[in-house]
């Protein structure tokens, strides 16, 4: 046998015994085979060799994505975690700058302002919001809202 | 299986590799499925050790799939993994200092001419022997065998793996072969 075709041939025999060769090559090598004994010989040792070649062990792929599924939700929810964090402290200091520029009267629902209206008692000024007006009021009203008053600072009336 | 499951099981790996990275856990399931076993038997060619080498090829898909994003393309995904799968048992073989070894006294007598109804039991300790005489063989040899025979390597890609030139990879390789023929008469 000529040797530039032992060269080849050997390049082909791990492909040739793995059953990896496409069938043009095949037949090539095929043909050489039955006219050399030394590669005859080589192919017999890569045989023996792919066929000892370890089996994975069972379940192994399971063990694997199991164990990248975890990681890969730890990942994220570490991700959502910073996220949130991120978000709650944006909250935060948006809501502190927004009180300290008197941006954080809500609208009031229907029924909400009926209630506030109920207890807002009206001043000329407005410079105490909710503060009693006590000028307009006769003595028996008057004695009338301390009584009231007093029951309340004492813990209400029964 | 659902039409999504089915393109999955058929596309290419450069395909589940974008949509891995497009957040598709099933892609990555193909991946750990198709390439698992070479990942394996890689950390074991190096490794002599099959409980490390399960965790070489766990943690390899992992920080493999952590660090997809870099992954261009310009080897195939398979020779990838496996180049990190290598990497990963190296730094096991630092850390631990050597590896393992396997006592060669085992190993039973050699039959050449393998006939009647045992010859498959006879192919199959032949094939245990030289498995086993490998381990004879300087890392470079051995791990080049292992990488052509056992995953259909090129000499390019066996010379990435065992750092070498793709022309040193097919000069180890064919050393490692007559060598082993010796070890085996």
């Amino acid at each position: 046998m000529s040797g530039t075709k032992c060269e080849w041939i050997r390049e082909l025999i791990p492909d040739y015994a793995a059953g990896r060769l496409a069938d043009g090559e095949k037949e090539s090598a095929d043909l050489h085979f039955k006219d050399c004994r030394e590669c005859c010989d080589e192919l017999d040792l890569v045989r023996l060799v792919f066929s000892s070649r370890a089996a994975h062990p069972e379940g192994l792929a399971d063990k694997i994505n199991t164990a990248v599924h975890g990681r890969r939700v730890a990942g994220r929810r570490q991700w959502w975690g910073l996220a949130a964090a991120a978000v709650a402290v944006l909250a935060i200091g948006l809501n502190m700058t927004l009180d300290r520029t008197g941006f954080t009267d809500l609208p009031l629902t229907e029924s909400e302002f009926e209630i506030e209206s109920e207890n807002l008692w009206l001043t000329d000024d407005g410079l105490i919001a909710g503060a009693p007006m006590l000028e307009g009021l006769s003595d028996e009203a008057l004695t009338q809202f301390l009584e009231e008053l007093t029951a309340g600072t004492s813990g209400g009336a029964a | 299986m659902s039409d999504h499951d089915w393109s999955a099981a058929v596309s290419s790996d450069e395909e589940l590799v974008e949509r891995g990275r497009a957040g598709d856990d099933l892609a990555f399931d193909i991946l750990v499925r198709r390439h698992h076993a070479a990942v394996y038997r890689v950390a074991l060619s190096m490794l002599n050790d099959e409980g490390a080498a399960q965790d070489v090829a766990q943690d390899a898909f992992i920080k493999g799939f952590r660090a997809i994003a870099g992954f261009r393309g310009e080897a195939s995904f398979r020779t990838w993994i496996l180049t990190i799968a290598a990497n990963e048992a190296r730094g096991v073989i630092r850390r631990i200092g050597r590896r393992k070894e396997t006592p060669i006294d085992t190993a039973g007598p050699m039959h050449s001419e393998a006939k009647g109804p045992d010859e498959t039991a006879v192919i199959a300790s032949e094939a245990a022997r030289a498995r086993m005489m490998m381990e004879q063989l300087p890392e470079k040899q051995r791990l080049a065998i292992a990488f052509r025979i056992d995953e259909g390597m090129s000499f390019r890609e066996v010379g990435e793996m065992i750092g070498s030139s793709e022309s040193a990879a097919r000069v180890n390789y064919f050393h490692g072969i007559r060598r082993l023929r010796d070890l085996m008469e």
